[in-house]
Parts: C-alpha cells; sequence; structure tokens
C-alpha cells in the first residue's frame, strides 16, 4: 500500500478533531470493552490508510463519518453472522420499553441504556442515530448515510419520538 | 414530543461521555498495518484447512486403501474439486476492497456491497465447498460397502453413518438458507429505504 504525501498530516488532523466522535462511535456498535477498543483501533487504521484517496469531494467531516462507519457496519456483520435479531427504528418502537428507559438516577447507566437501545438497530439506522446525537443536521446525515434528506427527516422525527418514550417511561419509574 | 426531553438529554448524554483519550501513533498505526496482512493470510490459510479437513482425510484414505480404479478417480476429482473449490472461494478475498478504500460511498452504498458479496459467497460454498465433500463421502460410504462385502458383514451396517451425514446436511442447509432469507431481506429493505 504507498502512502501519498500528506496522508500523515491529514490523519492526524482528523484524529485530533473526530477522535473523542470515533470513540463513541464505536460504543454504538460494540459493547465488549475490549473489542471495542480493537473496533476504534481498526477506524483509525483505516482511516489513515483512506487519505491516500481523499480528495476533498466531500467534506472532511463527512469522509470521516463514513470511513468510521464502513469499519463498524463490517465489524458488525463479521461479528453476527444473522441480521434477524437486529432492529429497524419503527419496529424498536414497538417493543416493550422495560429494556432501556432514561433516565435513571445514574448517567453512567444512562448511557449503557441508550448505547444498548442504538446496538439493537439495523446499521442504516443506527448510522442516523449517532449522528443525531453527534448534533447533525438532516443533510449531513444524508450525505454520511446515502439516505434522502426527507427519509433522514423522517428517521430523526422517529428517533426523536422513541428517546422521548423511554425518557418518560424512565422518569415514571424513578418517581 | 422533542418537548419532552430537558435540553437534550440522550444527546448531552451522549456527548459527555468518558473517552479514550490515548489514540493510535502513526508508527502504531503502521505496525498495525503490517499485522492485519498477516492475520488476512493466517486467516485465509485456517479456513483453507478447516474446508479441506473433511474432503482431504477421507480422500487420502479412499485412495490408499481401496483397490477400485473408479473409486480412487473419485476420491482423486473430490481432492481436485476441493482445492480448486478453496481457490475459487478465496481468490475474491485478497482483492476486495477494504472499509478505508470506500470513503467515497455512503452508508447505504457501502453496506449494500457488503450484503451482495456475502451473497455471492453464500451461492458459491455449496457448489465449491459443501459439493466435494458430498463426493467423498459418496465415495467412502462405497468403500465401506465393499469392505462390509469382504468381511461378510451386514450392508445396512453402513446406516447410522449415513444418518449421521444426511442429518449434518439438512442442518447445514436450513442454516443456510436461513441466512440467505436474512440478506434477500436486508436487500430487499435497502432497496426500499433508498426509493424513500
Amino acid at each position: 500500500m504507498g502512502e501519498t504525501e500528506g496522508q500523515d498530516e491529514k490523519y492526524t488532523d482528523a484524529a485530533a478533531k473526530y477522535g473523542a466522535s470515533l470513540d463513541r462511535l464505536a460504543q454504538a456498535y460494540e459493547a465488549d470493552a475490549e473489542k471495542r477498543r480493537d473496533l476504534t483501533q481498526d477506524i483509525h487504521f483505516q482511516l489513515w490508510r483512506s487519505f491516500a484517496n481523499f480528495d476533498g469531494r466531500c467534506s472532511l467531516r463527512t469522509w470521516v463519518y463514513r470511513v468510521a462507519h464502513h469499519v463498524a457496519v463490517s465489524h458488525v456483520m463479521r461479528e453476527r453472522r444473522t441480521f434477524s435479531k437486529l432492529v429497524s427504528l419503527e419496529e424498536l418502537e414497538s417493543l416493550p420499553e422495560h429494556t432501556a428507559t432514561l433516565p435513571s438516577s445514574d448517567s453512567q447507566l444512562d448511557l449503557q441504556q441508550l448505547a444498548a437501545l442504538i446496538r439493537q438497530l439495523k446499521p442504516l439506522d443506527r448510522q442516523v442515530i449517532v449522528s443525531y446525537l453527534e448534533d447533525m443536521d438532516a443533510p449531513a446525515i444524508a450525505e454520511i448515510t446515502g439516505l434522502s434528506p426527507g427519509s433522514v427527516a423522517m428517521r430523526i422525527h422517529r428517533i426523536k419520538n422513541l428517546l422521548a418514550k423511554r425518557y418518560r417511561a424512565g422518569a415514571a419509574y424513578a418517581r | 414530543m422533542p418537548a419532552d426531553l430537558p435540553n437534550d438529554n440522550p444527546k448531552t448524554i451522549w456527548q459527555k461521555q468518558p473517552t479514550d483519550s490515548s489514540h493510535m501513533t502513526l508508527d502504531s498505526i503502521r505496525k498495525r498495518s503490517r499485522e492485519l496482512r498477516r492475520k488476512t493470510r493466517r486467516e485465509m490459510f485456517g479456513s483453507i484447512f478447516v474446508a479441506l479437513f473433511g474432503v482431504a482425510p477421507l480422500s487420502g484414505f479412499g485412495i490408499v486403501h481401496t483397490h477400485s480404479i473408479g473409486l480412487r478417480l473419485l476420491f482423486g476429482c473430490a481432492l481436485l474439486w476441493a482445492f480448486a473449490g478453496q481457490f475459487a472461494l478465496h481468490r475474491k478475498l485478497w482483492s476486495a476492497s477494504a472499509p478505508g478504500d470506500a470513503g467515497l460511498h455512503s452508508g447505504l452504498e457501502f453496506y449494500r456491497q457488503e450484503l451482495q458479496r456475502r451473497q455471492h459467497f453464500f451461492r458459491r460454498v455449496m457448489p465449491w465447498s459443501v459439493g466435494p465433500l458430498l463426493l467423498s463421502v459418496a465415495g467412502f460410504v462405497l468403500q465401506l460397502l465393499d469392505l462390509a462385502e469382504a468381511f461378510n458383514r451386514p450392508r445396512n451396517s453402513v446406516i447410522p453413518f449415513c444418518v449421521l451425514f444426511v442429518v449434518w446436511l439438512i442442518a447445514i442447509l436450513v442454516i443456510r438458507s436461513r441466512s440467505r432469507r436474512d440478506l434477500e431481506r436486508e436487500l430487499a429493505e435497502l432497496a426500499d429505504a433508498q426509493h424513500l
């Protein structure tokens, strides 16, 4: 694999800007801490590799998130030999709420529940929800996922509904 | 609805999670690159070894112990078929694009390509991997029948082995067809999502 000029600098820049987001992204794809560390390293390695082909046709952020999601999706496909246990946002809305209800009195528990909820989702919905939680708007998410902005907006609406429902259920449970 | 989320709570929970600040250095990345190449090679040889594990001993045993030229030919064909099959199945692995090469592809495109690659692989597994095994087992059963006759044992003494093999084969077929259906459903959902 040949290294192009500037590949190292581009990677260093991207890692400094998006390193924390990439760690959070790995959390959305892998529950096991050891495997998550491997996944994060893999994401960084593939990201560095990808900069040999980066020509600025899309923004640095879009590029970084695309590559990171690609690596994570490959990881999920390797780890889970079947997709039948992953659900779409629509299906998740109809699942019982006791599996993950926000908020609890413990913020670490809230995070674990939120991450567990995300890890139940199919890859594309997972990409949308992670991008939404990272504060991206619909056009930016559409560029990363390849879905239409309308479809992304509809999914974000569902995500908000779902999280609000879980939040209400958690608040009621806490009382 | 969104108003029910005070201060965008899930976003805050998500973004404030502790992260590992020890990122990879460029040296460790290069080291990982070398490790990855070694790992890919090891995995490929490992899977070839496992795939040949069923065919090679049966065929080898058959070739050494049979006096029938027909059976020897059959075992030889099974061995050749198995080696050719492993080459055909793994040929594309060397040239498969890594996620890092697909930065221009959207999440949807990449996921679809991965699913199609896996679908393609499943389609080839039956003829290239299970096929030679079936042939060598058939030869082995014929050889057992010959042996039973030579030692004046009843021919139906090979039935337990055949039953076990058929049960294993049915289980493989059921698992494969379930995986195939999963993949087809997933691809259909992606096509729907793209047209929304």
